[in-house]
């Protein structure tokens, strides 16, 4: 059990959930041997795997079968409150400099030599600077002074939605008495869905995890 | 409207939201009226429904487990084809093909599941049945099944096919409560030469009536006749008008309904919602506040897969998931040997990514549920916010009813606002398996500011 509350409040009428945020890029083939790379998080979240085909020893994944994510917290928690997520869609992996649809959505994947004039003709917010990664609404078919954009992919991430597997609840109080650390804490194993056929999200989407917990002794 | 704040502050330059939270576990034939269970809430939940159903009548002893299959009305492999305007009563499948044509004109009171896990676990299940029901001990009989009269018992024919009415109207007489089967090893034919008509005398229902087909069914072929029971055929399945009492399941083929066809459930053959007052429609939930707030500023789910009963001890996928459902008398050291994660003790509910192909000791576990919950998204019924100065509101029920009688043994305080949600699943109200978890937030806003 954790012996970091969190904010919470042993007697405080509600007591609040302790919302655990993660989130990352599916990339099977990456050489860290994960799975994934780019994990952020606000904190308890020890690590994330899923399925590679680069497996890495030592790199703590335990490979699961494709479509299937495994996140080791760093604590235990009294309850599980429900949990959330969230996707990012990958690319189509082609840089195109016209051809752009009026209307639709693409993001930027090379400056090229295109001021920030061009990239507002083309589409872009006026008060946001162009970058690598930032995403606009075209407003024109094409952009010039050379710089490249790329359309979503066409089935986004793949996936539908993301279920935990098991009681969770059951989980959280088997691990160790104290929290943190190399013990490291519970862990939820989550499956990913499309037309409820588990299903590997694509290479390069950006998933965004969270875990409503309780950390209080009572509840309803 | 609450005078509980929740460490809300009214003129804070950002208004927090309240967050109010709960999981719980779809049970639709728990006795407690509530259709759920394992209720957990952070506070501030007063109550959740779903809808609660009572089971159907006890089958004869010895009947087949159609399992999830038993819902559907219409169910094939490749193709599903309707001519006209049929009725189908129940739900329609399809997997692993994608072509659904004719509805409309047609029509399907149930959900057409195609090309999901639905669909995919309704097969496995029908084709389990199939397999069971075709090798039973028979008493063989004539091919001809015209104008006999059977009690319950086994049946199989000695040439191949079964056939009725193939040279004028004809009948075949079930009489006497019980289990029937008939096992054609190549075909059924019905109307081939006149209206065929299988007439339940006795006590016979059609919900206790099975047919299995070693190829193919064609029914009704003069476009007329009442076929009683459900036919799983290992190809596939042809339909030219007149009635079905039953289900048409074609494992590896097409269904092809060629004129206009009423197919249906046997009555008794399904759970039915329980009569319990204000018990939901199936798909929705109702979760009762104590308290009412100025805002609803959004709302999210997400759901626990269940998992698929069968427990084993051998045969595990090494990088496949799997949840303890018994210790046995494995060991810590077996589990993890196993796969189990090494900061967790084993317990039943506990699951682990298998590190090997079986569990010493004892131990069993199960895979996750073939198709996870059965749906896609939960939306918020109606405009949540006209819904916050409502106070209690329940289909079903009189208004001002006390919330205690509801929701026996929940909860102490309320009662406040009410939430119905639908659960979806490609576009269509549909009922989470049971035994998924489901979490809910919803996001409040309890102050007086704000936009």
């Amino acid at each position: 059990m954790s012996n970091r509350r969190d904010n919470q409040f042993m007697w405080n009428p509600h007591n609040k959930a302790t919302v655990l945020d993660c989130s990352f890029i599916v990339d099977s083939a990456n050489g860290n041997g994960l799975g994934i790379r780019s994990l952020k998080n606000s904190g308890r979240i020890g690590s994330v795997f899923m399925h590679t085909s680069a497996p890495l020893a030592g790199s703590g994944n335990p490979n699961p079968a494709a479509g299937v994510i495994v996140v080791n917290l760093q604590d235990n928690y009294a309850h599980y409150l429900g949990g959330y997520s969230g996707f990012v869609s990958p690319l189509s992996g082609t840089p195109i400099s016209s051809g752009m649809t009026v209307g639709n959505a693409y993001v930027i994947v090379s400056l090229g030599a295109s001021t920030q004039a061009q990239w507002v003709t083309a589409g872009l917010n006026q008060y946001i600077k162009a970058a690598v990664g930032v995403s606009f609404i075209a407003a024109a078919t094409s952009v010039a002074g050379g710089g490249a954009v790329e359309a979503p992919a066409a089935a986004g991430s793949n996936v539908d939605h993301i279920e935990v597997l098991g009681d969770s609840n059951l989980m959280n109080s088997n691990g160790p008495a104290i929290s943190g650390g190399a013990a490291g804490g519970m862990q939820f194993i989550l499956l990913c869905y499309k037309a409820n056929v588990l299903t590997a999200p694509a290479d390069n989407s950006a998933i965004g995890l969270n875990f409503y917990m309780n950390n209080a002794s009572f509840g309803k | 409207m609450s005078n509980r704040r929740d460490n809300q502050f009214t003129y804070s330059p950002h208004n927090k939201a309240t967050v109010v939270d709960c999981s719980f576990v779809v049970d639709s034939m728990n006795g407690n009226g509530l259709g759920i269970r394992s209720l957990k809430r952070s506070g501030r939940v007063y109550g959740v429904r779903m809808q609660q159903l009572e089971a159907a009548p006890s089958p004869p002893v010895g009947s087949p487990n159609l399992a999830t299959s038993a819902t559907f009305a219409l169910l094939a492999a490749s193709t599903i084809t309707n001519t006209g305007s049929s009725v189908i009563t129940g739900n329609l499948g399809l997997y692993a093909g994608t072509s659904v044509t004719g509805f409309p004109p047609g029509t399907v009171s149930g959900i057409q599941y195609i090309a999901d896990g639905v669909a995919d676990q309704a097969k496995i299940d029908a084709t389990a049945a199939y397999n069971d029901i075709s090798v039973r001990p028979a008493t063989a009989i004539s091919a001809d099944l015209d104008g006999q009269t059977l009690t319950p018992g086994v049946y199989k024919e000695t040439t191949g096919t079964f056939n009725l009415a193939t040279s004028g109207n004809a009948t075949l007489t079930l009489n006497g409560a019980g289990l029937y089967i008939f096992q054609a090893s190549s075909t059924l034919t019905t109307g081939a030469g006149g209206t065929p008509t299988i007439l339940l005398t006795g006590g016979a229902t059609a919900a206790n009536v099975y047919w299995a087909v070693g190829s193919s069914a064609t029914i009704n072929v003069s476009d007329s006749g009442v076929f009683e029971g459900t036919i799983i055929a290992h190809t596939s399945i042809t339909i030219d008008g007149g009635s079905v009492v039953g289900r048409l399941l074609a494992n590896t083929g097409a269904v092809t309904i060629s004129a206009a066809t009423n197919v249906a459930l046997p009555a008794g053959s399904v759970p039915t919602p329980a009569p319990v007052a204000g018990n939901p429609a199936a798909g929705l939930i109702v979760v009762q506040l104590d308290d009412n707030y100025n805002r609803y500023l959004g709302g999210y789910s997400g759901y626990a897969s269940p998992l698929n009963s069968t427990p084993i001890s051998s045969g595990l996928i090494v990088g496949n998931p799997y949840v303890i459902v018994s210790l046995g008398s494995s060991t810590l050291a077996q589990w993890r040997a196993a796969g189990l994660y090494s900061t967790l003790t084993p317990a039943v509910g506990v699951s682990f990514i298998a590190a090997a192909t079986s569990v010493a000791g004892g131990g069993l576990v199960e895979g996750p549920a073939l198709s996870g919950s059965g749906i896609d998204h939960i939306e918020v019924l109606g405009d949540a916010n006209q819904m916050n100065w409502s106070g209690p509101y329940f289909p079903g029920l009189t208004p001002n009813v006390p919330v205690a009688a509801a929701y026996p043994g929940s909860g102490t305080t309320g009662p406040g606002m009410s939430f119905i949600l639908a659960c979806y699943n490609g576009g269509q109200l549909t009922a989470p398996n049971d035994n998924t978890v489901i979490g809910l937030n919803f996001y409040l806003n309890n102050t007086a500011q704000g936009v």
